[in-house]
C-alpha cells in the first residue's frame, strides 16, 4: 500500500518539480527510475484502506502477475520515452513532463486498482491526460482530435460506470470479489474497454489522437493507454468466459486497421492504423481466453510499436519527411536509426527468433476455431504489408533526401526498445507466465522461441510472404489508395447535427427575453410549492395570535417595504426603480435585525448595497425605459407575481411549525460553544458544522465569477471570440 | 468617472471600510460578522476605488486578477479542511490552538479562521470580478 503511494508520489513529485528551471528532464527521469526501483518491491496481494466508508469505496489495490507486468511495462517504456522527450522537445519541457507524470500515475492506478470505482476514477484520469497531450500543440486540428478522443472514451467511461454501479448493486465492490458478470453490466463495462482500445466502430478517435507529438503517440496511444481496455478484458476474461462476439469485434478491427494502414503513405499514420489492428488482435485473444498469447502480444507489441513510433520520429528529424515515397532508400545510409526501425519492422513482421514470432505462433494456435484462426491470419498478413513496405522501400527505393545528424537521445531509446523486442523471450518469460497465471491460465505456459515445423509455422510464414508480396507489388505499381475514413467524418457530422438540434431547441425556450425566463422560473416555483402543499397539506391553521405582538415601528417598516415595492413597479425611471428595490431590501434587513438575526441583517444590508451598485453599473448598457409589453402580457405577469407571493407565504407558513420542533437547533446551540469554540452560532454552522456546504457555495461563487467575466469580456471584444 | 466629491469622499471612507471588513472577518466567530460579510464590505471598498481610479488602474493595483483572488480563496478554504484531516478529525472540523496572553486574554487561532479568510478572499475576488467587468463595459459604452 505504502509502496504504491510512494511510487505515485515519486512520479508526481518529479512532475511538479520539473517546473524548476532547467532540470525538467533530469527530474522526470530520476522520478521514473525511483518508481521502477519501488515497483520491484511491490508486495503481491490485495492492499486496501478505507476511502469513503459510507459509500463502501476503498482505495483497494491489487498487485499480482498481471498488474505487476503492466507496471513494469508502463514504467519501463515510460523511462525510455522520457529520455527521448528530453531531447525531442525544445520548448515547454516542464509542462510536458508534468502532464506525462499525470498520465503515468493514472495508468499505474488503473492497472493496480482492485476497487471497481477506484478503477473508474483512474480510467477517467487517463482519458483526461490523454486529452491534454493530444491537444499539445493547440492547433485547431489537434484540439478537434482531442475532443473526439475525449467524447468517445468519455462516453465509454460513463457506460462503464453504469456497469460498475450495476455490479455494485449486487454487493460486489472489487474485481477480486467478482464471481460472475453477464448481460447488461458486462456489456456496459466492455463498452468502456472497447472505446478505450479503439475497437470498430469506436476506432476513429485513435488515428486523430496521433496528432500528438511522437513520444505521446508511442507511449499513450500505442504502448500503454489504449491497452487499458485490453487489460480490463484480460482481467475479466476468466469471469465472463469465452465471448464469440468479442472475438469477432476484435477480428473485424484487426482486418479493418490493417487495410487502412496499407493505404497510408504517411508512416506515422500507417503505424496508427496498425496499432488499431493490433488492438483488435488482442481483443480477439482476450475474448477467446488465449492468455499466454495475449500476454506475449501485449508485451512485444508495446516494444516494437513504441520503437517504431520513436524511430519514425527520428527519421523525420533526420530526413525531414515521414512519407514513405519521399523517404526513398533511406535505410541504406545506415546509422542507428536504420537499425532500430529495421529491427522493429522485422519484429512487427513476426520473424522467427523475435519475441513477436512466439506471440503470433501462440495466437494462431490458441484461437480455437478455424474461422477465427483464418481471419486472424488474413488480418496479420495484411498488417505485415506495412513493415514490409518500410523495409522494401527503405532498402530498394529511390534516392533519399539528405540526412542530418541526430543526437544520442533521439536514436538510442528506439534502438533499445527494438533490441528489447529481439530474442528477449527468455528474459521476459517469467513475467509473461506470471501475468498469464493472474489472468487465470492454469497450465505451464508454452513460451518458446521455436515450436518446430508444423502447420502454424507455415501459416505464420505465409503471412510474412504475403506482406512482402504486397509490398513488392505496391512498390512497382503504387496503387493502394483508399478513400478517407467515413466514420470520422460521420462523427463530425453527427456533432454538427447535435449542435443544430440543440440550437433549435434552445431557441424555443431561451428566447432572449428576461421577462419570459422569469415567468418560466416563477411559474415553476409556484407549481412546485403548490404540488408540495397538495401532497402534504399543512396541518395547522394560521395562528396570528401565537407570536409576539407587532410593534408600531415594525408595522411601519413593513408598510415602507411594501410601498417601495409598489413604487418600483410603477415608476417610469429605471434609476428610481433600482433605488426602490434597494429600499425593499433594506427594510427586510431591518426586519431581520428586529427579529434577532443580526448576521442575516448584516449580510442582507451589504448585499443590497452591492446590488444597487451592480444594477447602476449595468444601467449604462441598457436602452431607454420603454413600455414594450402589451396590457395582456402585463396582466399575465401580475397574476404570476401575485401567485408567487401567495405561494412563498404559504410555503414559509407551512414550514414554520416544523422548524420550531427542530432537533437541530438545540444541538447546534449546545455544541457551538464547546465543539466549535464559537459564541456566534450562525458562524459555527457556516464554518464548522456545515463547512462543506459553505465551501461548495464558495465554488459556486467562483463559477459565477468566471461566467460573468467571460460573458462581459466577450461583449467587449466581439471579434476576438474564441 | 470624474467626480471630485466621490474621489475625496471615497478616500475618507475607504480606510474605515477596510477596517470594518477586517474586523468583521476577525470577530465573526463570536459576534455577528464573518468572512462572507467582511468580503462583501472589502469588495465594496475595492469597487469604490475602481470607480475613482478607473477599472484598468484598479486591476493593476490589485496585483492578481480578481479570478485569481477567487482561486486563492477557494484553495485556502479547502486547505483549512486538510489541516483537520491531518490532525485526525473530519474534513473541516475545527482545530484550535490557544495561547494565553496574560492580562490581554487568550489568543485562539483555529482552522475556521483560515476557512473564513478563504471565503473572505474568494468573495472579494468574485464581487470585484463582476463589478470591474461591468465598469469596463460602461467605459467602453461611454467612450
Amino acid at each position: 500500500m505504502t509502496e504504491i503511494f510512494v511510487m505515485f508520489a515519486a512520479l508526481l513529485g518529479a512532475g511538479i518539480l520539473t517546473f524548476l528551471r532547467g532540470c525538467a528532464s533530469v527530474m522526470a527521469i530520476l522520478g521514473s527510475v525511483l518508481a521502477l526501483v519501488i515497483a520491484t518491491r511491490l508486495q503481491t496481494g490485495v492492499h486496501s484502506a478505507e476511502w469513503m466508508p459510507a459509500l463502501l469505496v476503498t482505495t483497494g489495490f491489487r498487485v499480482d502477475g498481471l498488474s505487476h507486468f503492466f507496471v513494469y511495462l508502463i514504467l519501463g517504456v515510460g523511462l525510455l520515452i522520457k529520455a527521448f522527450s528530453a531531447v525531442y522537445f525544445k520548448a515547454r519541457q516542464a509542462e510536458f513532463f508534468a502532464k506525462l507524470a499525470f498520465f503515468e500515475v493514472s495508468m499505474l492506478g488503473l492497472v493496480l486498482a482492485d476497487d471497481l470505482l477506484l478503477l473508474f476514477v483512474f480510467w477517467e484520469l487517463t482519458s483526461m491526460s490523454s486529452f491534454l497531450l493530444i491537444a499539445w500543440d493547440r492547433s485547431e486540428e489537434a484540439v478537434l482530435a482531442a475532443r473526439r478522443a475525449w467524447i468517445i472514451t468519455g462516453a465509454g467511461g460513463l457506460a462503464m460506470l453504469g456497469g460498475i454501479l450495476l455490479v455494485r448493486q449486487g454487493g460486489i465492490t472489487t474485481i477480486g470479489d467478482l464471481a460472475s458478470l453477464d448481460g447488461l453490466a458486462l456489456w456496459l463495462i466492455l463498452a468502456g474497454a472497447l472505446t478505450k482500445s479503439g475497437q470498430v466502430p469506436f476506432h476513429f478517435w485513435l488515428p486523430g489522437a496521433m496528432r500528438a507529438p511522437a513520444p505521446v503517440s508511442a507511449f499513450l496511444h500505442s504502448a500503454t493507454m489504449v491497452k487499458a481496455g485490453i487489460y480490463l478484458m484480460a482481467r475479466l476474461s476468466m469471469t465472463v468466459g469465452v465471448q464469440p462476439v468479442l472475438v469477432w469485434i476484435g477480428l473485424v478491427t484487426l482486418v479493418w486497421g490493417a487495410v487502412r494502414a496499407a493505404a497510408c503513405l504517411d508512416l506515422k499514420e500507417a503505424l496508427a492504423y496498425t496499432t488499431i489492428s493490433a488492438l483488435g488482435a488482442m481483443t480477439a485473444l482476450a475474448g477467446a481466453q488465449a492468455f499466454p498469447a495475449l500476454a506475449a502480444f501485449i508485451l512485444f507489441h508495446a516494444l516494437y510499436k513504441a520503437s517504431l513510433f520513436l524511430g519514425i520520429a527520428a527519421v523525420e528529424k533526420r530526413f525531414g519527411t515521414r512519407n514513405v515515397h519521399q523517404l526513398g532508400a533511406w535505410m541504406r545510409s545506415g546509422g542507428p536509426t536504420a537499425w532500430s526501425v529495421g529491427l522493429a519492422s522485422l519484429a512487427m513482421l513476426g520473424l522467427p527468433i523475435f519475441g513477436s514470432f512466439t506471440a503470433k505462433e501462440l495466437s494462431l494456435k490458441e484461437l480455437g476455431s478455424p474461422a477465427w484462426m483464418g481471419t486472424f491470419a488474413f488480418g496479420v498478413a495484411i498488417m505485415a504489408f506495412t513493415p514490409a513496405r518500410i523495409l522494401y522501400s527503405g532498402l530498394w527505393g529511390c534516392e533519399s533526401p539528405e540526412a542530418k545528424p541526430l543526437p544520442v537521445g533521439i536514436w538510442a531509446p528506439p534502438l533499445l526498445l527494438a533490441i528489447a523486442g529481439t530474442a528477449s523471450l527468455t528474459l521476459f518469460s517469467p513475467a509473461l507466465s506470471l501475468s498469464a497465471a493472474a489472468m487465470g491460465y492454469s497450465h505451464t505456459p508454452p513460451f518458446s522461441i521455436w515450436y518446430g515445423f508444423n502447420f502454424v509455422l507455415a501459416v505464420s510464414l505465409a503471412t510474412i510472404a504475403i506482406g512482402f508480396g504486397l509490398a513488392a507489388w505496391d512498390h512497382t505499381r503504387r496503387r493502394f489508395i483508399l478513400p478517407q475514413s467515413y466514420t470520422e467524418r460521420g462523427f463530425e457530422r453527427g456533432i454538427l447535427v447535435l449542435d443544430s438540434v440543440s440550437r433549435a431547441v434552445t431557441a424555443r425556450y431561451q428566447n432572449g427575453s428576461i421577462r419570459n425566463y422569469q415567468a418560466y422560473a416563477l411559474v415553476a416555483l409556484v407549481t412546485g410549492i403548490a404540488w408540495g402543499l397538495a401532497l402534504h397539506p399543512p396541518t395547522k391553521e394560521i395562528n396570528f395570535e401565537a407570536g409576539p405582538k407587532l410593534q408600531i415601528h415594525e408595522v411601519l417598516l413593513v408598510l415602507l417595504g411594501m410601498a417601495s415595492a409598489v413604487g418600483a413597479i410603477y415608476t417610469q425611471s429605471r434609476r428610481m426603480a433600482i433605488m426602490m428595490l434597494g429600499l425593499v431590501g433594506l427594510t427586510i434587513s431591518a426586519l431581520f435585525l428586529q427579529f434577532g438575526a443580526p448576521d442575516l441583517a448584516l449580510t442582507q444590508f451589504v448585499v443590497e448595497t452591492l446590488g444597487v451598485l451592480l444594477l447602476s453599473f449595468a444601467l449604462a448598457r441598457l436602452p431607454q425605459f420603454r413600455k414594450l409589453t402589451s396590457n395582456a402580457q402585463r396582466r399575465r405577469d401580475h397574476v404570476i407575481a401575485i401567485a408567487c407571493g401567495v405561494a412563498v407565504f404559504a410555503a414559509i407558513n407551512a414550514s414554520m411549525p416544523a422548524e420550531r420542533e427542530s432537533l437541530i437547533t438545540p444541538y447546534v446551540v449546545e455544541n457551538s460553544e464547546k465543539g466549535a469554540k464559537a459564541q456566534n452560532v450562525v458562524n459555527a454552522i457556516l464554518v464548522d458544522f456545515r463547512g462543506v456546504d459553505t465551501l461548495g457555495e464558495g465554488f459556486v461563487l467562483i463559477t459565477a465569477a468566471i461566467g460573468a467575466t467571460a460573458l462581459l469580456a466577450r461583449r467587449k471584444h466581439p471579434k476576438e471570440n474564441r | 468617472m470624474n467626480s471630485l466629491v466621490m474621489s475625496v469622499g471615497g478616500r475618507v471612507v475607504q480606510p474605515f471600510m477596510v477596517l470594518v471588513a477586517v474586523s468583521m472577518l476577525l470577530r465573526g466567530h463570536d459576534l455577528p460578522g464573518g468572512g462572507f460579510v467582511g468580503g462583501l464590505i472589502l469588495a465594496s471598498a475595492f469597487t469604490l476605488e475602481g470607480l475613482i481610479i478607473g477599472p484598468m488602474a484598479m486591476r493593476l493595483r490589485m496585483r492578481l486578477s480578481p479570478l485569481q483572488y477567487c482561486g486563492v480563496g477557494g484553495v485556502l478554504a479547502a486547505l483549512s479542511g486538510v489541516i483537520s484531516l491531518a490532525s485526525g478529525k473530519n474534513y473541516l472540523h475545527g482545530v484550535w490552538v490557544e495561547w494565553p496572553l496574560g492580562p490581554a486574554g487568550t489568543l485562539k487561532v483555529g482552522t475556521p479562521v483560515l476557512f473564513d479568510l478563504g471565503i473572505f478572499v474568494l468573495v472579494v475576488g468574485m464581487v470585484t470580478a463582476v463589478m470591474l467587468s461591468l465598469l469596463e463595459d460602461e467605459d467602453a459604452v461611454s467612450a
